[in-house]
């Protein structure tokens, strides 16, 4: 992991040029007179010409509102209390909204996090493109066409002429986020502000985008004022870096330096909190609690009360940001100098052991024994799509084909792909909330009907979480209502015992029994994560699913949740089937993988060696993808971006070719004619490839 | 690209969970108290109503004269011992308008509440069940919704017979269409929750799903739906005793006593108006609470199922 660094004397050096945006000492307020909140306090950036400036923290930290504020586009409610916006000599806080609007689109580009809300659904990319070109700048409605084309080229969209007459919803994602881009780049601004651009997309799609946006913004020397909450993107692509927690700036400094020392506290654990290595042998580092909310802000530091490194100084002081000696960086930490924190070259966290031995009592501790849990055999669903106005002609789309897997008891499968790979499907057959088209679902021997029509006792074995709990914990309902439903239809309870139960469950994912009584809407999705385990867990199950639990959370919460899954199945000896996008994750926690791909398995075996010697292209170019918080460390493109450049074609299910040869770096002839064979490799690893050992020879 | 935008609540909102939560002011029911009472004109609404019912139910009571009883002076100007004056025929019309008015909402509230209970039933069976039941049942709310309303209650008057609760069954009946096409579209939607996927996978038995996840979602639409109701009820019913299908004398409504006082209407637009005026306000007045629920439940659907002991 230690790479070489760039010297740290040479990025150092301030910025001679004077800087393009300078905002200094920004407020912003919601409400009036003594209620008021401050939601952004005291936030001082700068970004020179051609540079990028990224901006981190967690949701509720004021990046996106900073943001917001230097375009003018605050929500209502919420003003600016104080400091100055200076863009290009110009203050914008004192600005009108004629100007404002002016100067958006002609020198201010925006992208925000997801494409397809922000374009309109009822208008040609074509017309709403050639609408921003001409509503900033004078010209005839051929040559605003033209030019929209040339946009449309340059950001990577193919045929881009023939494109300009389709409509937002026959774009994927990535394809969106592209022309957002066009729209933005449409007048040359001077200053592209990205709000969370890749947050919605898939690992090798967003890789797609970084690239597109770091060569855009060489050519056309741009500065990028790039908001992220994921610190590999802003360590991938940032020039300088401004951490925020609780509406204030926590460190700001280059890139480089800042990720591999940390002065703050908060960046350390966030660094820390990264499941980088993939290796279940460790627990994942976490930050305690949460953001505060902006009316609840502690006396002292605001990051004190999940620091672990906080005195009595930090409780009472407010601290301001400081400028360390001799560099461009400041910190708001009155430890700062005297902590030694780790930021990316920590030591790998207990230096594991060989791993068979580090890693938890697996399928051999005496609890579990071999049983076959979970038996899917190959699971095969169609879903028939409607062609045309009247529903004439139908085409199939093969969203699962043809999986196998096994979970025993006490034994984690990870489920990897991106959107449209089946992953969800796969989760939604086994749980028997589908029907498959082919293809068998068996629990402990049992073949599985659909959910209505399966035994009571598979339903107390076989659990679930899903990944949004707004959506799967029912609103009208109290903590202890949604904890006890699966008790009460599994075996009641009378009352008293009842809420003493749930009371326990709580307590065993770490929440209070001060819960009981309340509604998820008064709750954050973290701690309704922790009650959908709670739920799953009172029937005391032996298998659950876990569809991407912990996407919709944010990063430290993320591990806090990782880790209790983990303590529970070590506890309870449960098995899981854990569905994700996020490889890292999913390798952490599971001992086998299967990664799917076009609705087929294209690669599984034990984790770790999948993780560390992936042997598939399409698993190769998911890891290579992969941003680290190590900015030395950089990503590879290479295989993300095939010649399609698009999501993964579902899988027409009367073509004979191998599912990822339309994006395959190695495809031949060969691989658009045959499917190819499951190979079995020495260490069990089965990849479905015909060029497998070509392929393992271009592992990293 | 408004939708970027969080939203103030998302920023400050206290509904994150933090500890010292203020915990009284944000539970279910009471919140949703709270946001209706800062709709005045709702409130007021309610005031209105209440006022009503009450009158409409110690009216007879505290009526200055019975129901039959007659006075010499035919439609007589208001004066201390008429305070509303008197009728054709020599009734007190204030004791009129008390017994017209139990009658009247007494009857609007039977029809609304017999068609939303109907409604309901149908509504939850076709969009739970779905399949060919909900295929039959839609076809019979098309055919049902097919009849102009007032045409359909004649019809259906012919059938049960004159007279003000016949009048108010087939009242109801008409309702039925309305109430089992809204159940039904919020049922189809409820159904689709992805609680409702997590309690099937939990095990949880049909008619438990129904009972706790599928009614409390669709209960802030459907109690908005039934204020509605009450006040069209009101009117029709109205209407219906205008054109006397409704109460028949000696019995009194507010829509008999508009048709009574129709003769006169050339000398005496007082009889016509007062009941008019009541009928206006009271319909009126459900509808701004209506309204002011709408809005106050927003979209914290289901949180009117408080918690259970």
């Amino acid at each position: 992991m230690s790479l070489s660094r760039t010297p740290v004397a040479l990025v150092a050096k301030p910025s001679e040029k004077p800087p393009l945006l300078k905002v200094s000492g920004l407020s912003i307020i919601a409400g009036l007179g003594p209620r008021a909140v401050t939601l952004v306090d005291d936030v001082s950036l700068h970004i020179a010409e051609g540079e990028t400036l990224g901006v981190v923290g967690e949701s509720g930290s004021g990046k996106t509102l900073t943001a917001m504020a230097v375009g003018g586009l605050l929500p209502a409610g919420l003003r600016i209390a104080g400091g100055t916006v200076q863009f290009a000599g110009r203050n914008l806080v004192r600005a009108d909204q004629r100007e404002l609007r002016s100067i958006r689109g002609s020198e201010i580009g925006f992208v925000f996090q997801d494409p397809q809300n922000s374009l309109d659904p009822v208008f040609s990319i074509g017309s709403q493109l050639t609408e921003a070109i001409r509503a900033h700048q004078p010209i005839s409605r051929a040559a605003a066409r033209t030019h929209a084309v040339e946009l449309l080229d340059r950001v990577g969209i193919a045929n881009a002429a023939k494109r300009m007459s389709d409509f937002p919803y026959q774009f994927s994602g990535g394809m969106a986020q592209r022309v957002m881009m066009a729209i933005a780049l449409c007048c040359k601004p001077k200053l592209l502000i990205a709000d969370e651009p890749t947050t919605a997309l898939d690992v090798t799609m967003q890789a797609q985008i970084l690239d597109l946006l770091d060569s855009l913004r060489s050519e056309l020397g741009l500065s990028v004022l790039l908001i992220s909450h994921d610190l590999g993107v802003v360590a991938d692509m940032a020039d300088h870096v401004a951490v925020m927690y609780g509406g204030q700036v926590v460190e700001h400094g280059v890139t480089t330096e800042l990720f591999s020392r940390p002065r703050h506290p908060y960046l350390d654990a966030l660094i820390a909190a990264q499941p980088e290595e993939g290796d279940g042998a460790t627990r994942l580092a976490t930050i305690p609690g949460r953001v505060p909310p902006a009316d609840r802000m502690p006396v002292g530091c605001r990051f004190h009360p999940r620091c672990g490194f906080a005195q009595d100084q930090c409780r009472s002081l407010d601290v301001p940001l400081t400028q360390v000696a001799n560099s461009a960086r400041s910190v708001r930490c009155v430890r700062a100098d005297e902590l030694t924190l780790g930021g990316v070259d920590r030591p790998p966290p207990s230096e594991a052991p060989t791993p068979a031995v580090a890693r938890r009592p697996g399928p051999e501790s005496p609890s579990s024994g071999t049983e076959t849990l979970l038996e899917v055999r190959n699971l095969t669903k169609v879903f028939l799509a409607r062609r045309g106005l009247f529903g004439r002609g139908q085409h199939a789309i093969r969203a699962v084909n043809d999986v196998s897997f096994d979970i025993r008891s006490g034994e984690t499968v990870g489920l990897v792909g991106e959107t449209g790979a089946g992953k969800s499907t796969v989760g939604s057959l086994v749980l028997g909330l589908e029907s498959p088209t082919g293809g068998t679902v068996s629990f402990r021997g049992q073949m599985l009907k659909n959910v209505e029509k399966r035994p009571l006792s598979v339903h107390k074995d076989l659990q679930a979480i899903f990944q949004n709990p707004y959506a799967s914990l029912n609103p009208s309902l109290t903590v202890v209502e949604l904890v006890a439903e699966p008790i009460d239809v599994h075996g009641r309870l009378p009352h008293q015992a009842r809420t003493e139960a749930v009371a326990e469950l709580l307590e065993r994912v770490g929440l209070g029994s001060e819960y009981l009584r309340r509604y998820i809407y008064e709750m954050s999705g973290g701690q309704l994560q922790r009650i959908a385990i709670a739920r799953a867990l009172s029937v005391n199950p032996k298998l659950i699913v876990l569809d991407e639990p912990i996407s919709s959370l944010d990063v430290s919460t993320q591990a806090q949740v990782v880790n209790l899954l983990e303590d529970l199945r070590d506890s309870y000896g449960l098995s899981y089937l854990f569905i994700g996008h996020n490889l890292a994750v999913v390798s952490h926690l599971s001992d086998r993988l299967a990664i799917l791909y076009g609705g087929q398995i294209v690669e599984t075996g034990d984790s770790r060696t999948v993780y560390h010697q992936p042997r598939h292209p399409y698993t190769q170019a998911l890891i290579g993808a992969m941003l680290s918080t190590d900015p030395t460390r950089r990503r590879t493109t290479a295989g993300a971006t095939g010649p399609a450049q698009g999501a993964p074609q579902p899988h027409e299910p009367t073509s004979e070719a191998c599912v990822y040869a339309q994006r395959c770096p190695l495809a031949q002839d060969l691989c658009r004619r045959t499917a190819p064979p499951d190979v079995t490799c020495e260490d069990g690893t089965i990849v479905r490839c015909h060029f497998v050992e070509a392929a393992a020879r271009r592992a990293p | 690209m408004t939708s970027v935008v969080p939203t103030f609540r998302a920023l400050v909102g206290p509904d994150d969970g933090s500890d010292e939560l203020d915990a009284a002011a944000s539970y279910g029911l009471r919140r949703v108290f709270d946001r209706f009472r800062r709709r005045k004109l709702a409130v007021a609404a309610v005031v209105v109503v209440v006022i009503g019912i009450i009158l409409a139910i110690i009216g007879p009571y505290v009526a200055p004269s019975g129901l039959e009883q007659t006075f010499p002076s035919y439609t007589a100007s208001p004066s201390l011992a008429h305070l509303l004056g008197t009728d054709s025929i020599g009734h007190d019309e204030l004791s009129q308008l008390l017994f017209a008015m139990r009658s009247s909402i007494f009857a609007a509230g039977f029809a609304a509440l017999l068609g939303a209970a109907l409604g309901t039933v149908v509504g939850v069976v076709s969009g739970y069940a779905g399949g060919w039941v909900d295929w039959v049942v839609g076809r019979c709310i098309d055919a049902l919704l097919a009849f102009p309303g007032l045409l359909l209650i004649i019809a259906l008057i012919g059938v049960f017979g004159a007279g003000l609760y016949p009048a108010m069954i087939a009242l109801g009946i008409s309702f039925v269409g309305g109430f089992a096409r809204l159940v039904r579209g919020e049922v189809l939607e409820a159904r689709q929750r992805g609680f409702v996927a997590a309690a099937k996978v939990t095990g949880v038995p049909r008619r438990r799903i129904i009972r706790r996840h599928i009614i409390p979602t669709i209960l802030p639409s459907f109690i908005v739906q039934l204020c509605l109701t009450f006040g069209f009820a009101l009117i029709a019913q109205g209407a219906l005793g205008f054109l006397g299908l409704g109460a028949q004398p000696p019995q009194t409504s507010l829509g008999a006593m508009m048709q009574n006082g129709f003769q006169q209407i050339n000398t005496t637009v007082r009889l016509v108006l007062i009941p008019g005026i009541v009928i206006t306000v009271m319909a009126t007045a459900f509808n701004m609470i209506a309204d002011g629920l709408r809005d106050a439940l927003g979209r914290d659907v289901g949180v009117l199922a408080g918690p259970k002991a």
